[in-house]
């Protein structure tokens, strides 16, 4: 209630220049677009979401031009609805206060290292470091708001809300500091800097945080969590019906819109691209942590911050209870006994987008001896020693990383139709029904496969025995969400730790293979 | 080493030690006797077969401990007579597919592996000497094992005069190790069931399949079937069964420390290092164990060890600081002492191993003078009720009773409980034998869960309040 009452005078107090700054922009001119573009800065100031309450949750009269892009509710269904507005909040209940307890630091301290996530870290360094925030209104307690997808809004707030916005090139507003959010690998480089971590925006889960009472993160296909969301956006397909169908669009709007390619399946589409985005991000993040440690053996204020970090190793190779017989041993391990896999769990779908790559183009296939290449030096560096070799780790990390992120480049400008679609989606299951996929690995797939089966819809033969697989699968590996505020991590987290301890690889492998025939061309 | 007992001189020890140094003497692969260690493998082991005959050890096997039986009580209920046969398994088959990362169970040959033999036969074994030795390696853990290579002492040890020739003698000039001797014998048990830096089980042999090795002297001792007669232990040390439990724990630690220094060793060699962190090192049940909400153990507070460390010593250390206290070597119990320091450096993620070898060589010296205080001095029932109160107090101390702590704790118990009654403190009676029942019953693994057909082999369903008043109720049985 305080946030909110704080929001609002905040919001009042800074109305009338925003209004009067806006204004100006409405009855301006479009400057000229500079020739040259370098990516957003980080000195951008994050102005805070009362900003954008101001015109996403009611109409202002002077920026009627602006309307048709507008739904008037994107502040109120992020502010009411959407979990991302309780990031902060959170921090303050029963499980952020035990886990201060007992990690014996300050959750709110932006050392600490909780606040990168849940709320903007990076504002928060800069609001220490210079002066040139103050007064502004920012306000950490709106967790994860606005300018945390869409990038920091200093340089683009007046001008996007021009009616002459929309013909400009995403470039350009990248240069502002706007993230394009419609593009797949940039929505998921954003949702997964918190989803799976980030050093240098310093939004990183440690496993003494984990230990302290931190849900584990679970993987994360992006398409279908971005599903889950409640929606204050409009499709890349609806974006381009609106551009087709109101004659009222700027061709030039509509040319921007055209160039997503809006008549893909984007869900399948996204959730390949993010796949390859999910490894680099992974990869990064170990390569980051790995190299880092000889220099910092003991971080002064992250709690556990030190090589090798448990949390980048896959949580369930340590902590099941020792069973017999145990299928893991009986299975035998690809990397070594004793020696638990690094998180990887995107490499499995990253390697479909691959084989999709060479489906367009057979000298693709290259990439395909490229990634084992990648991924046999990560098991080389594992299998060294348990936790891994930390220089050989992040040396090989460092080099996968930047391949996944030319991989994602790749299938970025690569068409996603149907026929494709249906094509790996046989693929995928047909390759996951051979392999003993590890919890996350399993649900990831799972996930993928729901994607690519909602954007087929109707077009996919056997639809109502797919269907029925699916379900089983969904109720076996948890794959339902949950969606929406009123579904706390609280209520779940029992039941969601009590499948991840009871997975096993064969029962998943067995629902694969009952499905792959009715897919099969 | 403790200083060994005098002897006296017996015409027949005389005679006895001048025909072992004419055998020396002729002897091709003869040493000075000082330097000759039962542990060279210079020595021939002979055999099983050697010690079988019917007139020598191989007699009727019951009742138990009858003289004579000694072999043939071994071959039928000793468990480490199928050391050897054990490699055939199934199981032994995935474990060397696994530890030897085979890729297929039908390239798998654990009984050609000098790993698992030289504990499945003996530490000395060589693969090299597999054919020559053959017939010796199907005896499994057989009498050599553990007596020492008998090749000098075959036939010297039913000779009238052996009687005369002292353990140190017998140890250092024949190779027959003295398992007499509690501490050695404590020793050789440890050698395979904790680990020495030639043959010992890792956690990559554990993760394998292997399973993990859990030492505790003086339960083992009374659960294993013996072919030697406990009365004889008991005439020689009355307080035997206190002494054969704070030498397990002391020895054991030691062992376990001199154990850790080698891996830590090893962990800094430049080519082929050995693997670093040791996880078994650790307590299995601190990162074996499925996530849970609520967990109890986000609120343990365990001293130093913050979220996400591991705890190192649960299995080893609380007995041998608790016998440290009653013998007055309070250092070794406090924060500052070596062991205190290597305590506290084990729970890093990545431990610096050259830190934890030289911390753990003086932790292991800091043993030495305790290990010779017990040799010397005698229990007595004072002592024995103090040990039990320190451990009871210890192990249920509030929510520091995870389950290796309280089950060592209860093994160590049941220990001194067995010590009392030698000591003429009066037998447990009946509401105590039920106490410790039902506190074993608490502590039992493997569990089934309710609603579920896992086998598991981990305290899943430990309950620390139940045992910690468990604990409690035990220590109303005995006085303070």
């Amino acid at each position: 209630m305080h946030g909110r009452s704080n929001r609002m005078r905040i919001a009042v107090l800074f109305a009338l220049p925003v209004v009067v700054l806006l204004t100006t922009y409405a009855l301006g001119q479009p400057p000229a677009e500079p020739k040259t573009f370098t990516t957003a800065s980080s000195e951008i100031r994050y102005l805070g979401s009362a900003y954008c309450s101001l015109c996403h949750t009611q109409p202002q009269p002077q920026l009627k031009n602006s309307l048709q892009h507008v739904w008037l509710n994107e502040f109120t269904t992020w502010s009411k609805t959407d979990k991302h507005s309780l990031a902060f909040k959170n921090l303050k209940e029963e499980r952020g206060l035990a886990m201060a307890r007992r990690l014996g630091k300050d959750v709110l301290k932006a050392e600490t290292g909780c606040l990168g996530c849940h709320s903007a870290s990076v504002a928060e360094v800069m609001r220490s470091s210079t002066d040139k925030n103050q007064g502004d209104a920012f306000n950490r307690a709106d967790g994860v708001s606005c300018e945390n997808c869409h990038g920091p809004g200093e340089k683009w707030l007046g001008e996007h809300a021009s009616s002459w916005w929309r013909t400009k090139s995403p470039a350009h507003k990248a240069e502002l500091g706007m993230n394009d959010l419609r593009s797949p690998s940039i929505q998921a480089e954003k949702c997964l800097s918190c989803h799976i971590g980030n050093s240098d925006e310093k939004k990183v889960v440690t496993h003494a945080m984990y230990a302290a009472g931190h849900p584990p993160l679970p993987s994360i296909e992006v398409a279908t969590y971005g599903d889950q969301i409640p929606r204050h956006w409009r499709t890349l397909q609806e974006k381009r019906d609106d551009g087709k169908n109101n004659p009222d669009y700027d061709p030039k709007a509509v040319e921007n819109h055209l160039a997503y390619e809006g008549d893909q399946l984007e869900r399948s589409k996204l959730a390949v691209v993010s796949a390859a985005i999910a490894l680099k991000t992974s990869m990064a993040l170990l390569a980051k942590e790995s190299n880092s440690s000889a220099a910092k053996p003991n971080h002064e204020d992250v709690p556990g911050l030190g090589w090798p970090d448990y949390a980048r190793f896959d949580c369930t190779s340590c902590h099941h209870e020792l069973e017999r017989p145990s299928w893991r041993q009986d299975r035998g391990f690809t990397s070594a006994p004793g020696r638990p896999p690094v998180v990887r769990w995107p490499s499995f779908v990253a390697a479909l987008g691959v084989e999709k790559l060479a489906t367009d183009d057979p000298k693709a296939k290259l990439l395909l001896e490229e990634m084992k290449a990648h991924e046999a030096a990560i098991d080389d560096a594992t299998r060294a020693k348990p936790f891994g070799r930390s220089e050989d780790m992040g040396a090989a990390a460092a080099k996968y990383a930047a391949w996944a992120d030319g991989l994602a480049k790749k299938l970025e400008t690569s068409k996603f139709d149907g026929k494709l679609v249906t094509a790996i989606l046989q693929r995928l299951v047909q390759e996951a029904s051979e392999t003993d996929l590890d919890y996350d690995a399993a649900r990831h797939v799972g996930w993928t496969i729901w994607a690519f089966r909602s954007d087929l819809g109707k077009n996919l033969k056997n639809g109502e025995e797919v269907d029925r697989i699916l379900v089983r699968i969904s109720s076996e590996l948890r794959l339902q969400l949950p969606t929406g505020r009123d579904q706390s991590i609280e209520k779940q987290l029992s039941d969601a730790l009590r499948t991840m301890g009871e997975y096993k690889p064969t029962a998943f492998r067995e629902d694969l293979k009952s499905l792959a025939p009715l897919l099969a061309p | 080493m403790r200083p060994l007992k005098p002897h006296k001189m017996r015409p027949a020890y005389i005679f006895g030690t001048t025909f072992a140094l004419c055998v020396l003497a002729v002897s091709p692969r003869s040493l000075p006797a000082q330097t000759l260690r039962p542990t060279q493998p210079a020595l021939r082991y002979v055999g099983t077969g050697s010690c079988a005959a019917l007139a020598c050890h191989g007699g009727r096997r019951e009742p138990l401990g009858l003289k004579g039986s000694e072999y043939s009580f071994w071959s039928t209920y000793d468990p480490h007579r199928k050391a050897y046969g054990v490699l055939f398994d199934d199981r032994s088959k995935i474990i060397e597919r696994n530890y030897r990362r085979l890729g297929s169970v039908e390239k798998a040959a654990p009984e050609n592996d000098a790993t698992c033999l030289s504990c499945h036969v003996h530490p000395n074994f060589s693969p090299k000497s597999v054919e020559f030795e053959q017939h010796l390696v199907a005896d499994g853990v057989g009498c050599e094992s553990c007596h020492g290579p008998a090749e000098r002492w075959l036939s010297a040890h039913s000779e009238r005069w052996w009687k005369g020739v002292s353990d140190r003698d017998k140890f250092e000039l024949f190779g027959m190790t003295p398992t007499k001797d509690l501490t050695y014998r404590a020793e050789q048990c440890a050698v395979c069931h904790i680990g020495t830096p030639e043959a010992e089980v890792n956690h990559d042999l554990i993760a394998a399949g292997h399973p993990r090795l859990l030492y505790e002297f003086s339960n083992q001792q009374a659960k294993q079937p013996r072919h030697w007669r406990i009365e004889d232990d008991k005439s020689r040390t009355p307080d035997y069964e206190v002494r054969s439990w704070a030498l397990g724990q002391t020895v054991g630690t030691r062992t376990s420390l001199r154990l850790l220094e080698s891996r830590a060793q090893r962990a800094q060699e430049i080519h082929e290092p050995g693997p670093w962190p040791e996880f078994a090192e650790y307590d299995c049940y601190s990162c074996h164990h499925d996530l849970k909400q609520p967990s109890r153990r986000q609120d343990l507070s365990r001293g130093d060890v913050k979220p996400g460390e591991l705890a190192w010593g649960d299995w080893t250390l609380n007995g041998t600081r608790r016998i440290a206290t009653e013998k007055s070597f309070t250092s070794i119990d406090s924060a500052d002492s070596a062991l205190g320091r290597l305590q506290r450096l084990m729970a890093n993620p990545s431990p610096n191993a050259s830190d934890v070898t030289r911390l753990s060589r003086l932790a292991s010296a800091e043993l030495v003078p305790l290990i010779e205080r017990i040799e010397q001095e005698r229990f007595s029932l004072r002592q024995v009720d103090g040990l039990l109160s320190g451990l009871l107090r210890s192990s249920e101390s509030a929510d520091a009773a995870e389950w290796t702590q309280a089950a060592r704790g209860y093994l160590g118990v049941v220990a001194l409980a067995r010590a009392r009654s030698d000591l003429g403190g009066p037998a447990l009676d009946g509401l105590a034998v039920d106490r410790l029942t039902s506190l074993r019953s608490s502590l039992n693994i493997p569990t089934i869960r309710p609603g579920d057909s896992r086998l598991v082999d981990s305290p899943a369903d430990y309950d620390p309040s139940r045992v910690t008043t468990e604990l409690r109720s035990i220590r109303e049985i005995f006085p303070r």
